[in-house]
């Protein structure tokens, strides 16, 4: 699904991404740890096109081609979903009028006629029934007024609309509650399937609990320090970051 | 950023559709102003004579006036002799049917998008069409006349009900109010006239449309509404106009008397030809409206979507008289290019319990400037009175300005008036979000543009706010940043 | 329409009795000619300037005033003083400086406080270029008045890497006898780098007659500074005060103003600031109290021309009796000045249906990248909070002067200067009981 070879990025000229290699094929689930400042978030901006960031060395390949050509809106058309860590409020636009133009733009580039209104409310108040949301919310701005677990449903929720093909969660986990983190991992845990690619970045192994990894990086001063499967969260958690510093001035000297 | 930039250009370069020129025989008065020419206009409309005399007076008084210099925009001085002042497309006699007006002309509003044919009454709207200052032609008069509701062209009003326009004319804005009000009592040549009867709920929405054909022509045209003891009208107002490299003068006055317990809600989609790219060409649109709440519990609510014109001074006010009487004002102005607006509203609070609500929205692009200009005024006796305003501005590109100039007066320490304003541009992060969606910027853009201006939308009758919707989205091609 | 341009006696005379020895050193005659002739076709503001909209100076300049002379008053009531430590005291009585009324002792070494006829060759050449560079005479009659008739303005100039402890008090005593009097302080301040120093003004009058002061300041503020500016205008002598200051800001520093006024028959302040480079920040706090028929207007401007400035402002107006309040904020944001964050808030009370307020906050916004807002509001006092205190005991006057003073103390709470800050506290409560 996706080729992360090398991958060099910066910001305002200060380098945060110093060379990471990743694959992800469909049907896995990959999960990318590390301490704050890491260079997580920054991952998931990158693949999904945040116009702020440079890339200043290495490549991407996903479904084979180039993506870092594409721009942002062209990549979420190729099946790129970001659930954002701090999804924007945008007043005055409401969740319906907001899906309904993202749906048949992905349609459109999809060479399909766009849903008609009937149609597209039936399949908004389905999901939105299974993700445990109010359909009250339909014509609320979007993600104005919302709680954060509120948001981040949403985020789910949207997901599960636009069937994506790759998906990245940017620390979706953070500032939820037990509840709320287990209904937003039902949502995920239902839409994995054999096709579909995850990414989920996380700082705590409490999301993977009820996320099953197929494996875990940790991600620590730009570069991936550690891989392994599920059993690295655990010890991770255990030994804590410092283990992970330990790890990387190893890296780094080897 | 130059891909940005490049974005931006497109949008902002998007061709104004109205800008055709009607070919029609026309019936003009020379160039320039005079007391000839306003004697000239006022028989060629077979006034009465206190209508003539009342234009002069008006004259004489604009004689002694100077131009207002006060505005947060910039023009060249106008030479008021240089000008038409009466323009109609020439009529034998008196219309029976719509059969006889010029199929040019029909075909001119159908092109507009306006029917004037009486068979589309499923639109459900009322017309007065009003070009170059004369009226054309007004459907469903009968059945409306039914319900006792007059909505007719002003000239016809002054034939047929001279008593109400003598007792109303000038009574909401005199002559003397200011310099353009004065030069319009002087010289108007028609517009519309709408009158509801004690307790009648007017069952369609009323629409004037305006439009400027001819060159040269200043446009002066003149609506009056009354609206009595218990009524309700919901009236639209459109304007455009031929693309002209010479700019042209819109000067018109709208008066609105709400009587205790009426209510009148009246929406503008202005969409006056703004000019080309360089800033060449376009009307001056300034105009002045003004509705006083005369009886208790009565209501007078704007709503305007201010697109076109390359300058525009406007400032849509209601005296609030009555006691409990409410005064709501609702903008969008959006400006492109090299356009200037400075619009708002006053509201005036003398009763008790009168309650105004001002939600004001600008968008600048291009090089254009966008000012908000509104008073809020108690005065002693206004007990309790309230008044809230949010104004709200949005950059688009760092060429244009936004303005926002308040004045706020109180004189009773029972009221309360709150006054917000903000002004940003469109956040990055939001348009990532929207990108992050499949939204390419331009889509997204509109959009969030849409959404920012959503609770003036919403004020519009629907088939407005589609067309609303779309104009904006027109006038800012090319303004993505 | 046009209403005829009266010249009233006082504009004559200050004309007429204008004089400038041009061959005095440092005295800038060929500024004061200019400045007098401007004044002169200028004339006095009225109600027709789109500035002085809501304020009338006519009933003020149709008195028989003198121009206050260089003649030295050797004493004056400085018994009560708001501030307890022991400060840099510069008095200027009709807007001449006292200097042997005032106390210096604390002037650190290198900074320089007189008057421009007595300062040295290599200071002038310093200020020369400054003096009269942030005020504009050729429309602001009151300012090209003062500059006219400021015969000797007063420097405080304060080198690179100085930072001055003690506060820095300018006391301006109006004085008159029986008859009215108008006076021209004048003060230029010069900050180099890196310095730090606070400033402190308060307002006085003695006489039965009409004391008119009419102060201009210039301040520049050197990068790297902080600049820390208190205005107490409370004078019980029913006294008339125009107050205009200008400041400019270099690169990275911080200016911060707060201005309390609270007794004068009228008190103008006209407040501009320039944020002429990057980095820099700027904080206003202003609290006005009207009473009986008096009237303060405060006009505030803040102009930021380069990028990456915050602008801050807070006014509050309380207005009481037949008294009128007046506040104009602008927030000025230039082309170049991406990623501006400029928010201004007034909120006032009106306390009686004979007081007015006019607020009139003004945005004008030239660059795109910015965070601007500004509110106003104008309301009374919350009932509800009245009712509750009184529920517990608390009598109506009291109640109501301590919602006031609640009120009022978000301005006074922000005086970092704690001597200050709880002698003006005392001062509102007793103000604010009566």
């Amino acid at each position: 699904m996706i080729s992360i070879k090398d991958l060099k990025v910066s910001i305002e000229g200060k380098e945060i991404l110093k060379g990471i290699n990743l694959e992800v094929n469909p049907g896995e689930l990959h999960a990318i740890m590390g301490p704050n400042g890491s260079g997580k978030s920054t991952l998931a901006s990158v693949l999904a096109g945040r116009p702020e960031y440079e890339v200043t060395g290495g490549e991407i390949l996903y479904k084979g081609k180039d993506l870092l050509e594409l721009p942002a809106d062209q990549r979420a058309k190729q099946g790129i979903f970001l659930a954002f860590q701090y999804p924007v409020e945008i007043p005055g636009v409401s969740i319906a009028n907001f899906m309904r133009s993202a749906i048949n733009e992905l349609r459109k580039a999809k060479n399909l006629e766009p849903l008609d209104a009937m149609d597209f409310l039936s399949e908004i108040k389905d999901k939105m029934k299974n993700m445990g949301i109010d359909l009250e919310f339909l014509n609320r701005a979007v993600n104005e007024g919302f709680s954060g677990g509120e948001k981040k449903r949403n985020e789910i929720f949207q997901m599960t609309m636009m069937d994506p093909d790759m998906i990245i969660l940017d620390e979706t986990d953070s500032g939820l509650d037990i509840d709320a983190l287990k209904i937003v991992s039902e949502g995920v845990n239902n839409f994995r399937t054999d096709e579909k690619a995850f990414l989920i970045i996380t700082h705590y192994q409490r999301l993977l609990n009820y996320i099953v990894p197929d494996y875990v990086h940790v991600i620590y001063d730009g570069r991936i320090v550690k891989s392994g499967d599920k059993s690295l969260a655990l010890e991770l958690e255990e030994k804590g970051y410092e283990w992970i510093k330990k790890l990387s001035k190893e890296a780094v000297e080897n | 950023m130059a891909a940005k930039n490049k974005i931006l250009e497109e949008i902002t370069s998007a061709e104004y559709k109205y800008g055709f020129v009607t070919d029609i025989e026309m019936d003009t008065a020379p160039k320039g102003l005079n007391e000839d020419i306003i004697k000239l206009i006022s028989s060629k409309k077979n006034e009465p004579e206190f209508m003539l005399e009342w234009r002069l007076k008006a004259y004489k008084y604009w004689l002694t006036m100077k131009q207002p210099q006060w505005q947060n925009v910039k023009f060249p001085p106008i030479d008021y002799q240089d000008s038409i002042y009466y323009a109609a497309p020439k009529q034998k006699a008196a219309l029976k049917s719509l059969d006889e007006v010029d199929p040019e002309i029909l075909s001119t509003f159908e092109k507009l998008g306006i029917s004037l044919e009486e068979q589309k009454k499923l639109s459900g709207v009322a017309v007065d069409a009003v070009m170059d200052s004369v009226s054309v032609a007004t459907t469903f008069k009968a059945k409306l006349g039914e319900l006792g509701i007059i909505f007719c062209s002003f000239s016809d009003a002054v034939q047929e009900h001279p008593e109400l326009i003598k007792q109303y004319i000038g009574s909401v804005v005199p002559y003397t109010d200011n310099y353009f009000a004065a030069l319009n009592s002087a010289v108007f040549s028609d517009g519309s006239f709408c009158y509801i009867p004690k307790g009648v709920r007017c069952p369609m929405e009323l629409s004037t449309y305006f439009r400027i054909n001819a060159a040269n022509t200043g446009q002066f045209e003149r609506t009056l509404i009354i609206a009595e003891e218990g009524s309700y009208v919901s009236y639209l107002e459109g304007c455009t106009a031929p693309m002209r490299d010479k700019n042209q003068l819109h000067a018109a006055i709208v008066e609105i008397i709400a009587h205790k317990d009426a209510e009148v809600k009246y929406s503008t989609i202005q969409n006056w030809y703004p000019g080309n790219k360089e800033g060449v060409g376009g009307i001056y649109n300034f105009v002045t409206k003004r509705g006083i709440c005369q009886g208790d519990n009565s209501k007078i609510s704007w709503t305007q979507v201010e697109t076109g014109a390359a300058i525009t001074w406007k400032y849509p006010s209601v005296i609030l008289k009555g006691d409990n009487s409410i005064g709501e004002f609702y903008s969008v102005a959006v400006t492109n290019n090299y356009q200037q607006a400075d619009t708002g509203t006053k509201m005036i609070h003398i009763g008790k319990n009168t309650k105004s609500r001002i939600i004001a929205k600008g968008i600048s692009a291009g090089k254009s400037n966008n000012s908000y200009r509104g008073l809020v005024r108690i005065l002693k006796k206004a007990e309790n009175a309230r008044n809230f305003s949010q104004c709200d501005s949005l950059l688009m590109g760092d060429t244009c300005g936004a303005h926002t100039f308040p004045y706020i007066e109180v004189n009773n320490s029972t009221s309360k008036v709150e006054h917000e304003a903000t002004t940003s541009k469109i956040e990055e992060d939001i348009l990532f979000y929207c990108n992050q969606r499949g939204l390419a910027t331009e889509e997204a853009t509109n959009m969030i543009v849409n959404g920012f201006c959503k609770e003036v939308m919403k004020q519009l009758p629907m088939e407005f706010a589609v067309e609303a919707q779309k104009l904006l989205g027109i006038s800012l091609e090319g303004s993505v940043g | 329409m046009v209403a005829l341009e009266t010249i009233t006696d006082l504009q004559e005379k200050l004309v007429t009795e204008f004089h400038v020895d041009k061959n005095a050193r440092a005295n800038f005659s060929s500024l004061r000619e200019k400045a007098i002739k401007s004044f002169s076709s200028l004339g006095f503001p009225t109600l027709r300037n789109e500035d002085w909209k809501y304020t009338s100076l006519s009933s003020i300049i149709n008195l028989p005033y003198e121009i206050a002379g260089v003649e030295q008053i050797e004493k004056f009531d400085s018994s009560s003083s708001i501030l307890k430590e022991r400060s840099i005291e510069l008095v200027f009585i009709n807007g001449h400086f006292a200097s042997k009324l005032s106390d210096t002792g604390l002037k650190p070494d290198g900074i320089v406080l007189d008057t421009f006829s007595r300062i040295n060759d290599e200071v002038f050449s310093l200020i020369k270029s400054k003096y009269g560079a942030l005020t504009n005479i050729d429309d602001n009659a009151m300012v090209a008045l003062n500059t006219a008739h400021a015969s000797d303005p007063f420097l405080v100039y304060i080198p690179d890497n100085t930072m001055v402890e003690p506060i820095i008090h300018f006391k301006f005593i109006s004085q008159n006898k029986d008859s009215n009097v108008i006076s021209f302080p004048r003060i230029l301040i010069i900050t180099g780098k890196n310095t730090e120093v606070k400033l402190l003004e308060s307002f006085g009058s003695e006489g039965s007659g009409m004391n008119f002061s009419n102060l201009v300041s210039e301040i520049f503020v050197g990068e790297n500074s902080r600049v820390e500016h208190f205005k107490f205008q409370s004078d019980p002598n029913e006294s008339v005060l125009f107050n205009e200051t200008n400041v400019v800001q270099s690169a990275s520093c911080k200016y911060s103003n707060n201005t309390i006024s609270m007794q004068g028959k009228l008190i103008r302040n006209n407040l501009n600031i320039v944020l002429q480079e990057e980095g820099s920040e700027t904080e206003l706090f202003g609290l006005f109290m009207t009473k009986d028929r008096n009237h303060i207007d405060n006009h505030t401007l803040v102009d930021h021309v380069k990028p990456n400035c915050v602008s801050n402002e807070l006014y509050k107006g309380i207005i009481n009796d037949r008294s009128t309040g007046v506040f104009n904020g602008k927030i000025m944001v230039r082309q170049d000045a991406q990623k501006t964050n400029a928010f201004q808030s007034n909120k006032n009370m009106l306390l009686t249906d004979t007081a007015t307020i006019n607020t009139k906050p003004q945005l004008e916004i030239f660059a795109d990248d910015v965070k601007c807002s500004h509110g106003a509001t104008t309301g009374q006092l919350d009932m509800e909070a009245m009712f509750y205190l009184q529920s517990r005991g608390i009598s109506p006057g009291n109640a109501k002067a301590m919602l006031l003073e609640a009120f009022a103390n978000e301005i006074v709470d922000k005086i970092k200067i704690d001597s200050l800050r709880d002698s003006i506290k005392v001062m509102l409560g007793d103000y604010l009981k009566v």
